[in-house]
């Protein structure tokens, strides 16, 4: 009898639908975290990094509905008593790379002194990171649909690369043009409380 | 116990988070939404219990039941709720400064009780909300507060070999920046039968901004051993960065069931 699926980590590059599940989770989670942020952003008043994140999220969603529109028309279904199911994983069941998944925008990464160039260029990160994650099992499965699945979704993430790496150039220069920067990065209310 | 299948984040209630943009108590958040979607917990059978603190807002951003007590005093709470309703999963949770000084002496006893709660802290190393005072789990050297601007110069508290000493029969410790391998961590806590501590490295980046630094420095340590000896001998050496399930070693819980009658009646003994 194999294992199961969640035990073995080439079904991640050898079975579609665990590949499928894999997809789905990583814009997903990456789409839950990023309203996670902008509503963060929303509660602290900095309404530019709140849009932002909004309309990063929107993204990831997008691409996560695309992702199980594709996995129903092919005959599985991500949503509960649809159909066959996906293969199911407990969060800390799927075979990431990394501690969370490669799309996922590090808390560590965030601050309340964080500026658009800031999140721009982590959003930069995690979508490369995204990319290299289906590049990665592109070159490695040798199974040619997960291969041309992986391949697809790899093209559209080196799209957001570099979408987001134009818009950065764009904030960039435009901080450079103004005294905006080193504003953005003072903070005349330290937290510390002067004892 | 009834079980429900729901999504982790059709765990989380209406209420927007008030911690500060990229707070550990985030991570914290998802990774109980996400453990709780892999036990398939009925909200209405959970209940979280907080002392005060940033980290003991927690309760009200989860669709369960919640009691934001006293400072210090989750544990006493969340004891008497779990002896008084044994059926519920309760959750105990605060902060470093609320779980190790102000309700110290609670942490101690209830890892000697073993009653079959979970307690998560959410160590960031600092008191947040009353803007960054030296904690019982900051470094001596920690130079950030001017309260104490050589620092607290004083050795950090280890609430996990503390806890092994004091009787706790599963002891772990996560990190924010791994919301899924805490999941994992809290899953088995909630599993376990007996006292569970789950002592989680969570990041604050207003008043420790150097904790982001945090993931370069957190190592897995699944020791998992129901060996005494071997669990002191490894949390001795611990460098405070290990995560993982160091101890479970599940014993007699409290209280402990009787099969004989109570010998004063109740009534008699309340008589004046």
């Amino acid at each position: 009898m194999s294992a199961p699926l969640h035990q073995d980590s080439s079904s991640l590059y050898e079975n579609k639908w665990v590949f499928l599940a894999h997809s789905i989770a990583l814009e997903q989670e990456a789409a839950d975290r990023l309203h996670e942020l902008a509503e963060t952003m929303e509660v602290h008043n900095n309404r530019v990094l709140y849009e932002l994140f909004t309309e990063l999220a929107a993204y990831s969603e997008t691409h996560a509905d695309d992702i199980r529109e594709l996995a129903r028309a092919a005959g599985r279904s991500a949503l509960a008593g649809q159909g066959e199911p996906l293969p199911r994983f407990k969060a800390w069941e799927y075979f990431w790379p990394d501690d969370e998944s490669p799309e996922m925008f590090h808390y560590a990464r965030v601050h309340y002194l964080m500026r658009v160039e800031d999140a721009l260029l982590t959003a930069l990160v995690v979508e490369q990171g995204a990319e290299s994650f289906y590049r990665n099992i592109a070159k490695c499965t040798g199974n040619p649909e997960v291969e041309t699945l992986a391949e697809q979704f790899a093209k559209e993430e080196q799209e957001h690369v570099l979408a987001i790496s134009n818009r950065l150039s764009i904030v960039e220069a435009a901080a450079q043009n103004t005294s905006s920067k080193a504003l953005n990065q003072t903070d005349f209310d330290p937290p510390h409380m002067p004892e | 116990m009834m079980t429900v299948i729901m999504k982790a984040k059709e765990y989380k209630s209406g209420v927007k988070p008030i911690w500060c943009p990229g707070c550990g108590h985030f991570a914290v958040l998802n990774a109980i939404t996400k453990a709780f979607a892999a036990l398939e917990q009925a909200p209405e059978n959970a209940v979280l219990v907080s002392g005060i603190g940033c980290s003991s807002r927690l309760p009200a951003y989860i669709n369960s039941y919640g009691f934001h007590g006293v400072h210090g005093r989750a544990l006493p709470v969340a004891a008497g709720l779990k002896v008084a309703r044994p059926d519920l999963n309760v959750i105990a949770m605060g902060g470093d400064g609320d779980g190790f000084s102000i309700g110290g002496n609670h942490f101690l006893h209830a890892c000697r009780r073993n009653v079959n709660i979970v307690y998560v802290v959410m160590d960031n190393e600092v008191y947040g909300m009353t803007k960054g005072q030296a904690s019982p789990t900051t470094p001596e050297n920690w130079e950030h507060s001017k309260l104490t601007p050589h620092g607290p110069e004083v050795r950090p508290f280890q609430p996990c070999a503390i806890a092994l000493a004091s009787g706790a029969s599963f002891i772990a410790r996560g990190y924010s920046g791994d919301p899924n391998g805490l999941a994992r961590i809290l899953f088995e806590a909630v599993e376990h039968p007996g006292f569970a501590f789950v002592h989680v490295l969570s990041q604050c980046p207003t008043f420790c901004p150097e904790q982001a630094q945090w993931k370069q420095s957190v190592h897995l340590e699944d020791v998992s051993t129901s060996d005494l000896v071997q669990a002191a001998t490894f949390l001795h050496a611990d460098d405070g960065f290990a995560k993982g399930i160091f101890y479970r070693n599940p014993r007699r819980v409290w209280p402990v069931e009787h099969d004989t009658m109570q010998s004063v009646s109740l009534r008699k003994g309340f008589e004046i």
